[in-house]
């Protein structure tokens, strides 16, 4: 952990991996508009997506050789600074004092591993993009936030301290904003965005306090310096500025960033802004709200692992909260009929995977998730978005049905996401929620009960999944009359499909408990077993066994529920209106209502109260009364305004001589 | 080889104002063929191009040398000059850019105009150099008769004849004071150079009444540059009465011009703060709070910039204060040297800013309209954005809003003087920046949420002033504002190889 700063012979291009995006934004932003109207419609948009997608591939091959030079050093020394700003080696950014923040990006393993995932799955994604918002009549304006949107979350994954960090996270709340409220026309998406921005503030309000907290303590805020004294370094000899690291000290400094990463993460109780994000593009939802920044939470507390590790019961609280965000969403995903919603559900449910490994202490498999997450859930929202396409904006799985029959590519791709996310054994998401569970299991003292809490939320993945499969795919249509014709979509669309599927079926094979070379690769990063004793209580074969049990389980019991419903509707309607624990899931168990009620309208009334009373009565009065005599005061000071020079003389020579007869009777008496 | 290497030492340590002198007869001499003609379009790029020159030649001067005196004494190099003169000549360059502009649409454009600033702006550089007293008060008449001029070059208008005439009387008296301040230090420290008078106050000059007389007439003779209360008073009318490109440059300049002085005098006298620190505090305290009171009063921009600029004089202020710190332990020399830093770069912030509002009433100004109240500006937002949101940005900039330059600036001299542990300071300078966010705010509310009471131009054009004027001159100028405001106060690191003061 402690290896000193590396130089890297590719660093003087590493600015390039955030400055690509950046340079399509802003292309983009100020000259797309224009683009599209002297190249014609069909011309400009091509430029315009091409031009958006090359940024973001080109971005992903500079990323792929940077980690190809960061693995011909040795394993513990693959750690290096590199310069955000083209052609100067530092740029300072904040001098205060003792504190300076300069634009510097931090190489390693985790951050090289992240500007992959983001660039290779964003470059898919916008590629997809071109294809599903091709009618769409903002379509460069979509694009420019699109870039922005990469940009701020590399700056996010690269940033070499908690605050250039911190600006990527606002950035990335940015963009998300800006792209979920993308239709603001229709006012329940404007409201959406408000919503995700809001929500978010709470757990900003963590980071930031964190961030601060971190300073205090560490007296910096880089991660890694050169000299060995930045915050990652301290906390692994288990030291700060002055005197060591006490568990309290980590254990409010983790707390206040793990409320940021709740917020980011979409972690109850701060989940219910990422449903109601799907009312942006469904491109957005893959990229954003699936696959990168929604996992922005999980990279920063793996970036943090170090401290977090000295905070036993931060951790506990982490594990339990991912625990808990992971089944209750499950549940909510069961009863949703919005195609796009139940990704979303089954979205925070998989955070809440993730967190939970997080806080058994195993951040590499936690990451390794976020990783397979990234291929599958993509690919499940492109297909789901393809399919929302193909039915010309149809979102209700109510009105779907056999579709499998008119989109051939789309139905086997989302097939083998489907398969992946239930855990189907050799699949991506099999070795990954494999190996976070087998490490919950060695939690000590409530292990196996959270290992058999996270199968069950495994069976529960494997049974929603498989009702969204048969309700859209393999039940009898149910399509209204008058609807367009289903028709498959087009092949920018379905190249990126059939990449992530590929991916999806091999990407788990760089961790499986044989040869894991996705933990050696993070291992740097990590707290070495001296700091943090993770084991696994359930043995490899064992628990492999099981899970691919379990998987199978639920997808053959799931495929059997609904072949016997044709109609695809397992509850007759009376059920579903009497039976009070379907009713709780449907309704989101009241989380939504109960914030609403709390923080809506008790805060409305809040503020209400604090307007009526303190603020009109209290604060108005007090700043009345000043207005009136600052007024006051300023009248019989413009009266001296006379204008009359021998008037202005005579003030200036009483004031000198009243400056010249005190220092003198000062002088005199002294 | 010992002379005439010293001769051109001493000259190549005065390039910039040797360069001001060169172009300033250049136009002198070819003024009737700058005049009218062709020839009238030269003047201004003559000006601009002096001032710019003399800003690379300041650049590109070698550091080396630095702290050196020149001319036997009278004169020095160092890092406060340097930063000093490099805010003094962007300031002085982007003023020559508004009145190019303004004179013209106002029909006052004559070569002289330029001429003068140059040779002001040569005067202010001459005494930000300057290393004796007498030097100190040659530049700064060499300065002020400059502005005087100016201040009255609109010579048709009643009021600008009466701001220059209050100005040149009120100046005159100043001058007289802060004179006999010079002589009288000459009579306890046996000269004027500042070496000497250091030496002098370190023997305890300034414990004998003659000496107290002394230091207290210097830092009057001063405060009357700045417009510090209760030395303030002519500032509302010259800033109102002259021309407005002309009081962009002289509220810059002057105030660039005296405070780095000010600075460099209080540094010297030091040793006896006990004497002039407490008068530096009060004057300090009342500019900030009379300053921005009045200033709430005000419907006239130009005059409330007047009053904002009292206030700001009052800030910049408790940064000369925190020169009396210095003999007071190590906490009291980093205060100095940091407020030494913080004071020019808020001088920066506040050129920037304040030429970029003075160029945006310059903007809206033409033949029948001189633009300086509230009402011009109403509205501006949705008539013409760019022009009304970076008048906008000025404002939040002088209010020092962070993101802003002028928040920077601010944030320096208040981290300077509470370094320096002088509490009281600090806190009214916080409390009165509070009142400030008043009336700039007030000017925000004009632009963006009053209607525009103009008449709506008429499709046809008839009876609507049409303005094909040039606007290049001050619209680089704002633009160049407006882009340095909001880079400095967000990336203030990018430029602090220029304004750091080394000591």
């Amino acid at each position: 952990m402690n290896a000193p700063l590396q130089d890297l012979a590719i660093a003087p291009i590493v600015w390039a991996i955030p400055g690509l995006p950046l340079i399509g934004f802003v292309l983009i932003m100020f000259w797309g508009g224009g683009l599209v109207r002297t190249l014609g419609d069909a011309r400009g948009r091509r430029v315009v997506g091409t031009l958006a997608t090359a940024v973001v591939l080109l971005s992903f091959v500079i990323s792929v050789f940077v980690l190809l030079e960061l693995l011909r050093l040795e394993p513990e020394q693959r750690r290096a600074v590199a310069s955000l700003v083209p052609l100067m080696d530092r740029m300072p950014w904040i001098e205060v004092g003792p504190v300076s923040v300069q634009f510097l990006a931090l190489v390693d393993p985790l951050s090289v591993l992240m500007c992959l995932i983001v660039t290779g799955v964003g470059g898919l994604i916008h590629l997809y993009a071109t294809g599903y918002m091709s009618h769409d009549r903002d379509y460069p304006r979509f694009f420019a936030y699109f870039n922005l949107f990469i940009f701020a979350m590399l700056v996010l994954c690269l940033g070499e301290s908690l605050l250039l960090m911190f600006v990527g996270w606002e950035g990335v709340g940015l963009c998300s904003y800006l792209l979920i409220s993308f239709w603001f026309d229709d006012e329940e998406n404007a409201k959406a965005g408000n919503k995700a921005f809001i929500v978010n503030r709470v757990g900003d309000v963590g980071f930031m306090l964190g961030i601060l907290a971190s300073l205090a303590v560490f007296g910096t805020l880089s991660f890694h310096t050169a000299d060995g004294r930045g915050i990652l370094d301290l906390a692994a000899r288990g030291e700060t500025l002055s005197g060591p690291l006490t568990v309290a000290t980590a254990s409010l400094i983790s707390a206040l960033l793990f409320l940021g990463a709740c917020g980011k993460s979409a972690q109850f109780p701060l989940h219910i802004w990422l449903p109601d994000a799907m009312a942006g593009p469904t491109p957005v939802s893959a990229l954003i709200h699936a696959a990168t920044m929604v996992t922005a939470g999980v990279v920063m507390v793996t970036r943090m692992s170090v401290l977090f590790a000295q905070a036993p019961v931060v951790l506990l609280v982490v594990a339990a909260v991912g625990l808990f965000t992971a089944l209750f969403a499950a549940t909510i995903a069961l009863t949703q009929t919005d195609i796009k919603k139940v990704l979303a559900y089954s979205t925070v449910s998989q955070l809440g995977f993730m967190f939970l490994g997080c806080g058994a202490g195993a951040f590499g498999a936690a990451m390794f998730h976020v990783t397979t997450h990234a291929f599958f859930k993509a690919l499940l929202f492109l297909g789901a978005g393809s399919v929302i396409h193909g039915l010309s904006g149809e979102q209700d799985m109510r009105r779907m049905g056999g579709l499998g029959r008119y989109m051939k590519v789309t139905y086997w791709t989302m097939l083998i996401g489907w398969a992946a996310i239930s855990g189907f054994p050799g699949l991506a998401g099999y070795w990954s929620k494999d190996a976070i569970l087998a490490f919950a299991s060695g939690i000590p003292s409530i292990g196996m009960f959270m290992y058999a809490v996270g199968a069950f939320t495994a069976f529960v993945t494997g049974f929603y999944m498989t009702r969204l499969m048969a309700k859209t795919f393999w039940s009898a249509p149910r399509l209204p009359e008058d609807a367009h014709h289903p028709h498959e979509s087009p092949p920018s669309m379905l190249l990126p499909l059939i990449i992530l599927a590929a991916l999806s079926v091999v990407g788990g094979l760089i961790g499986t408990p044989w040869g894991n070379a996705f933990e050696r690769f993070l291992e740097p990063v990590l707290p070495g077993a001296d700091m943090l004793h993770v084991h696994e209580a359930i043995p490899h074969g064992v628990g492999l066994a099981l899970g691919a049990l379990i998987a199978i389980a639920a997808m053959a019991a799931g495929a059997a529920a609904y072949r016997r419903a044709p109609s695809a509707e397992l509850l007759p309607a009376t059920v579903k209106a009497t039976q009070p624990i379907y009713r709780a899931a449907a309704n989101l168990w009241y989380a939504d209502a109960a914030a609403n009620a709390v923080f809506v309208q008790g805060g409305g009334r809040f503020a209400g109260f604090v307007a009526r009373w303190i603020d009109k009565g209290f604060v108005d009065g007090l700043v009345n009364a000043v207005g009136v005599v600052t007024a006051f005061l300023a009248e019989i000071a413009r009266g001296g305004q006379s204008g009359y020079v021998r008037f202005y003389a005579k003030t200036m020579i009483a004031g000198a001589l009243i400056v010249l007869a005190y220092a003198l009777i000062q002088a005199g008496m002294r | 080889m010992g002379a005439p290497t010293q001769a051109i030492r001493d000259l190549s340590g005065i390039l910039p104002i040797l360069v001001l002198w060169g172009v300033a007869l250049v136009i002198l001499l070819g003024a009737p063929l700058l005049r009218r003609g062709p020839g009238s379009r030269l003047a201004a790029p003559l000006g601009g191009a002096g001032a710019l020159g003399a800003l690379l030649v300041l650049l590109r001067g070698s550091s080396d040398g630095f702290g050196d005196t020149l001319f036997a004494g009278a004169a020095l190099t160092d890092t406060l000059y340097s930063s000093g003169a490099f805010v003094l000549l962007l300031g002085g360059f982007l003023s020559v850019l508004v009145a190019q502009t303004y004179l013209r649409s106002r029909d006052l454009e004559k070569p002289e105009y330029y001429a003068i600033m140059l040779l002001s702006l040569s005067g202010a550089l001459l005494m930000m150099q300057a290393n004796d007293l007498i030097v100190l008060f040659l530049g700064l008449e060499l300065m002020s008769f400059g502005l005087y001029v100016l201040a009255g070059f609109a010579r048709t208008d009643a009021k600008s004849d009466e701001a220059a005439l209050k100005y040149f009387l009120l100046g005159a008296l100043a001058s007289a004071l802060m004179l006999y301040g010079i002589m009288l230090t000459y009579g306890v420290a046996a000269s004027t150079e500042l070496s000497n008078v250091q030496s002098a106050v370190a023997r305890g000059a300034l414990k004998e009444p003659m000496g107290i007389a002394a230091a207290l007439l210097l830092v009057i003779g001063l405060c009357f540059k700045i417009a510090a209360v209760p030395f303030h008073q002519w500032s509302p009318d010259v800033y109102e009465g002259a021309p407005t490109s002309a009081t962009a440059f002289l509220a810059t300049t002057a105030k660039i011009g005296a405070i780095v002085a000010f600075l460099r005098v209080c540094d010297t006298i030091a040793g006896g703060y006990h004497t002039w620190l407490p008068a530096i505090r009060a004057i300090a305290i009342l500019s900030m709070i009379v300053g921005n009171l009045i200033a709430i009063a005000q419907t006239n921009v130009k005059r409330m910039l007047a009053y904002s600029g009292v206030a700001h004089a009052g800030y910049l202020l408790v940064a000369v204060a925190c020169m009396g710190f210095r003999l007071m332990g190590t906490k009291g020399t980093q205060a100095s040297i940091l407020a030494m830093t913080g004071a020019v770069f808020y001088l920066l912030a506040y050129a920037l800013a304040l030429i970029g509002a003075f160029g945006v009433l310059a903007y809206l100004s033409s033949r029948d309209k001189d633009a300086q109240t509230l009402n011009d500006l109403r509205g501006l937002a949705s008539s013409q954005p760019a022009v009304g949101y970076a008048m906008v940005l000025f404002m939040l900039s002088l209010a020092g809003i962070p993101a802003t330059a002028g928040f920077i600036g601010k944030w320096q001299v208040f981290y300077a003087v509470l370094t320096g542990g002088d509490v009281a300071l600090a806190v009214t300078m916080a409390l009165t920046s509070a009142m400030g966010v008043y009336y700039y705010l007030r000017v925000v509310w004009y632009i963006v949420f009053e209607e525009s009471a103009a008449p709506k131009p008429s499709p046809t054009g008839h009876g609507v002033e049409a303005r094909p004027r040039a606007m290049t001159g001050v619209g680089a100028a704002i633009t160049i504002c407006c882009i340095a405001t909001i880079g400095l106060g967000i990336l203030p690191a990018a430029i602090s190889s220029f304004l750091t003061v080394v000591r």
